[in-house]
């Protein structure tokens, strides 16, 4: 009886009829790019990302200010023609301590994930590779790892490296190796137990090639999301780090140290808080963006 | 349940150790003698050795840590701070509640709003309405919160002069902090409530209940609701060190005088033992909040409770998998 | 096709011009094309098909249970003892969803509410079409329980402590608890072993004739057909392409398509060394053929099938069948 529903289906599988071939194989790199540019408010994270990137490079060479020059003949201006976004208490101007100020934040965004996302998915991979007393001793580290919220990690390992740019960087980095690494070791566990790592197992695949091309691949892609997401993140935390005074420090243009000697000023020159905020809303913003651009385009449940 | 209680508050011990371990072993490595911060510039190099024997500073690290540990779980005893010389377990306890409030506050507030906009924009997906409201939420979630609070501040203190910009000495005092340390919450659960409630609203059972003739108005919130809220309860919990760690920024905007202002004014001051007593209140109290969101947890959700009142073994692994996915 | 279908007093549930479209990726895809069937009271009715024919969405459609965000269009006429069911408000199809009208879901699995008892999910439709209390309910419950041969004990117990076929069930034991009159059987048995498919469907059966209720069994395995059905309709792409008595199906298939189902069946009587598959796919529902659907593999298709739109015709008392070949077949035969 069960029979006919076999054959049924088999017969129908034969001839077989291609779908219209419009975007790249589903998952593909490719494939997510295209969805992004599919995606108007995703495009225009994109867009906004690489014109900050530029215009913090080129601002040096074309604005008619440099970001470090101290004038007390314009301190606390408010906007003008001359000066677009005012400027600041030793009359330096906003708009060129912003643009100069956005390699502090992007540059802090990317190179801490880069460092939690490396370090934390090789120790997940090897936790869900290994498994057994591996397992153990790094899940048990992350446990206590992750039994602080992040950005109060972040501050203590800021408290022993001291400030600055680059303390920053690791202290940000450090703080999200948890997360990473959890949902890689996840990840791994889901994937080895799938069938076609057990049919690369049957036709006789080495374990190294089984874990490079089957098992590494297939766990890292949901992580690309995470990636993006983790980018926002942490710029939002390096802007509070700055702010509190343990993240980049004074004079450096960095946004969040802006905000941090602006305060002072909030209610006479409220203009001098206002900028640099929508700043750094508007990188952390992009990044979201773009990150739920590539969730969308990996995770199919959701569409429709 | 009660076997499942005690196993969670077991389990909790170990953790509480390690992290005591892990802040320890930080401060150990943290640049500068103790001896000298404490004394300042001025002193001797003899009061500076004297000092140091007198706080056991000359000792190995595995002597001081043992001391530290003996002293933080059997005496509850944090230490004294290096500057003002008062035990830091006090003055961490009389500026807990303040921070406390904060963070349960701006929790309650994230969930109580976040939940039914999620839901909102669920059963509208893709609707003008439900695309503007999840813009919307998605630049709240961009926001820094400190920024929001100076912007808060300027409207509603300085401009409108409704609300105090700072202290903490009334409950309308916490109004703009709240606020401020809530909105990112707000906007984080109702993204996290929608795209839960759209992969439940379209799963089989949610079909099964229309097909009973359940109304429209039960089948979200009684068969739907309730599966969405598993992983929403996890990442609350979550969202919760989120709160934690914006209180202590959200503190020295508004100058509270809780856990977070002493924290980062111990950091400044080079007060690390004050510094290392405040990180382990916090992360310890995060600790408690994620083992009442475990609990929260298995009592929703029949299959973990199933675990613990003597089910089959199998499969509590396989849900034990699922969970660490997630 | 609609005059002399079956007498209008036997007619229990009818159906008309059935129209269902999705809307996927900013194409229509056409489910269900102009449908039409009759079923009579206590009477069992196979809609028979391929994955993809459509079957689901014409139950669905008919329970006006299909998924808001991306249904586009439904529309036709359902009759059920003369009311015609998608004209009625939503509230009054809450009545009769669960209570008139009830459906047996595909997937045990996925079915039921995990976070519920079984009992409560079957007490649940029961409290809301009867007036009871809830005591009441979960007694009736209980009953049912025993009813699908569950023991009482377990009624307490979540899905996830039952086996697949244990859900089916709790899932059939649900859709019979407020003695329906038309019962919708989608697949029931699909995602089941085949030592307890035999099972399922023998209690469908009993339990259908103690209660005398109408069915419509879903299905792409014509044994089951064989073994519960009374008339057949056979949908292909969104359409009915044959339609008649079992015998007339099983006897006298009519329709190539329908001729090429049974030419892939494995005959045990028969040694025979292969199967005779239908060559090629169904169609793409974004992109439907302009004539005959079933055209593009029909091994008799001439210009005329590819490029007409081909009407159900009557080729003998009650059989019907959408070929232009197949009637002028009958035609010919009669003359």
């Amino acid at each position: 009886m069960p029979d006919t529903a076999v054959k049924m289906s088999k017969g129908a599988k034969r001839g077989g009829q291609r779908p219209p071939k419009k975007l790249a194989r589903t998952g593909s790199a490719l494939y997510v790019w295209q969805r992004i540019c599919q995606n108007p408010l995703a495009l225009a994270g994109v867009i906004a990302i690489c014109v900050m990137i530029i215009l913090s490079i080129l601002s040096p060479f074309f604005l008619k200010y440099d970001y470090s020059t101290i004038d007390m003949t314009s301190a606390c201006a408010t906007p003008s023609a001359e000066h677009l976004f005012g400027c600041d208490e030793l009359g330096r101007d906003i708009l060129a301590r912003i643009l100069y100020g956005a390699r502090y934040t992007l540059s802090v965004g990317f190179l801490s994930v880069a460092i939690s996302a490396t370090l934390g998915i090789a120790l997940g991979a090897a936790a869900g590779y290994f498994g057994g007393i591996v397992d153990q001793i790094v899940m048990r580290f992350l446990d206590i790892m992750a039994a602080f919220p992040q950005l109060l990690l972040a501050i203590a390992i800021s408290a022993v490296l001291g400030t600055g740019f680059d303390k920053c960087i690791y202290a940000l980095g450090i703080s999200g190796i948890p997360h990473f690494a959890r949902m890689m070791r996840a990840n791994i566990l889901t994937i080895r137990g799938q069938e076609f790592v057990e049919a690369a197992t049957s036709i006789n695949c080495s374990k190294l090639r089984i874990i490079l091309r089957h098992v590494i691949p297939n766990a890292i892609a949901p992580l690309i999301v995470e990636v993006s997401m983790s980018i926002a993140g942490a710029g939002l935390a390096a802007s509070s780090l700055s702010f509190i005074g343990l993240g980049v420090q004074p004079p450096a243009p960095e946004w969040g140290a802006m905000l941090a000697s602006a305060r002072n000023y909030i209610r006479l020159y409220p203009h001098m808080i206002m900028f640099p905020g929508l700043f750094i809303m508007i990188s952390v913003l992009s990044f979201n963006l773009i990150g739920d651009a590539i969730r969308d385009a990996l995770d199919p449940k959701l569409k429709d | 349940m009660s076997k499942y209680v005690l196993k969670r508050v077991l389990l909790m011990i170990p953790i509480l150790i390690g992290v005591a371990i892990m802040i320890f072993t930080l401060m150990f490595f943290v640049p500068g003698d103790p001896a000298e911060i404490i004394l300042g510039n001025a002193a001797t190099e003899a009061q500076v050795i004297a000092v140091r024997e007198q706080l056991g500073l000359n000792q190995p690290y595995i002597v001081r840590l043992g001391s530290f540990l003996k002293e933080l779980f059997f005496h509850g005893s944090f230490g004294n701070s290096y500057i003002y010389g008062t035990d830091v377990g006090t003055e961490l306890m009389s500026r807990f509640p303040k921070t406390l409030a904060l963070a349960a506050f701006s929790i309650l507030l994230s969930t109580v709003i976040g939940i039914p906009l999620g839901i909102r924009a669920a059963t509208h997906a893709n609707r003008a309405e439900d695309r503007v409201s999840m813009f919307i939420s998605m630049v709240g979630v961009s926001m820094p919160n400190f920024w929001l609070a100076l912007m808060l501040v300027l409207l509603f203190s300085l401009k409108l002069g409704w609300l105090p910009s700072s202290g903490a000495k009334g409950w309308q005092y916490y109004i703009l902090p709240v606020l401020a340390n809530a909105l990112g919450g707000i906007a984080g659960i109702a993204r996290l409530t929608r795209s839960s409630m759209l992969e439940v609203i379209r799963a089989d059972y949610v079909t099964t209940a229309r097909a009973k003739g359940v109304p429209e108005h039960s089948v979200i919130y009684k068969h739907a609701l309730p599966n969405a809220l598993i992983p929403i309860i996890t990442i609350c919990g979550g969202r919760f060190g989120g709160q934690l760690g914006g209180t202590m920024v959200i503190e020295t905007v508004f100058s509270i005088p809780g856990i977070g202002a002493y924290l980062i004014n111990s950091i400044n001051n080079r007060d690390y033992n004050a510094v290392q007593g405040s990180v382990l209140y916090i992360a310890f109290t995060f600790g408690v909040v994620m083992l009442l969101v475990d609990l929260i947890y298995a009592y929703v959700d029949p299959r973990i409770k199933a675990q613990y009142e003597g089910q089959s073994k199998k499969r509590v692994k396989k849900v034990k998998g699922v969970g660490a996915g997630a | 096709m609609e005059n002399n279908m079956a007498k209008k007093d036997q007619r229990f549930l009818s159906v008309r011009d059935l129209v269902v479209e999705y809307r996927s990726e900013g194409k229509t895809v056409h489910a269900v094309n102009h449908v039409s069937f009759d079923l009579s009271k206590g009477k069992t009715l196979g809609l028979v098909g391929e994955t993809g024919a459509g079957k689901t969405s014409i139950a669905k459609a008919i329970l006006r249970i299909l998924p808001d965000h991306s249904t586009q269009r439904a529309e036709g006429v359902v009759e059920l003892d003369g009311e015609d069911m998608m004209a009625l408000p939503e509230h009054e199809m809450q009545k009769l969803r669960g209570h008139k009208v009830s459906m047996i879901f595909q997937d045990p699995m996925t079915a039921l509410n995990p976070v519920k008892t079984v009992a409560d999910q079957i007490a649940e439709v029961v409290k809301l079409h009867n007036p009871v209390t809830r005591a009441e309910s979960l007694e009736r419950a209980k009953k049912m329980l025993e009813m699908v041969g569950i023991s009482a004990d377990r009624a307490g117990e979540y899905p996830h402590q039952f086996s697949g076929g244990m859900k089916q069930r709790v899932v059939i034991a649900m859709a019979l608890a407020c003695d329906p009159e038309l019962l919708i059987a989608d697949e029931p048995t699909t995602a089941l072993d085949v030592t307890i498919q035999a099972q399922v469907l023998d209690m469908i059966n009993k339990l259908k004739e103690e209660l005398n209720t109408s069915m419509i069994m879903i299905t792409h395995d014509l044994g089951v057909v064989a073994e519960t059905c009374d008339t057949v309709a056979v949908t292909y792409a969104g359409q009915v392409i044959e339609y008649g008595s079992k015998e007339d199906i099983f006897d006298r298939p009519s329709h190539p398509y329908t001729v090429g189902l049974f030419k892939a069946l494995p005959n045990m009587n028969k040694d025979a060394d292969r199967l005779a598959p239908i060559d090629g796919l169904p169609p793409d529902p974004t992109n439907l053929p302009q004539g005959c659907s079933f055209s593009p593999r029909c091994p008799y298709a001439t210009e005329e099938c590819r490029l007409t739109p081909v009407d159900s015709r009557e080729i003998a008392p009650g059989h019907f069948c959408r070929c232009i070949k197949a009637a002028a077949k009958a035609t010919t035969q009669e003359v």
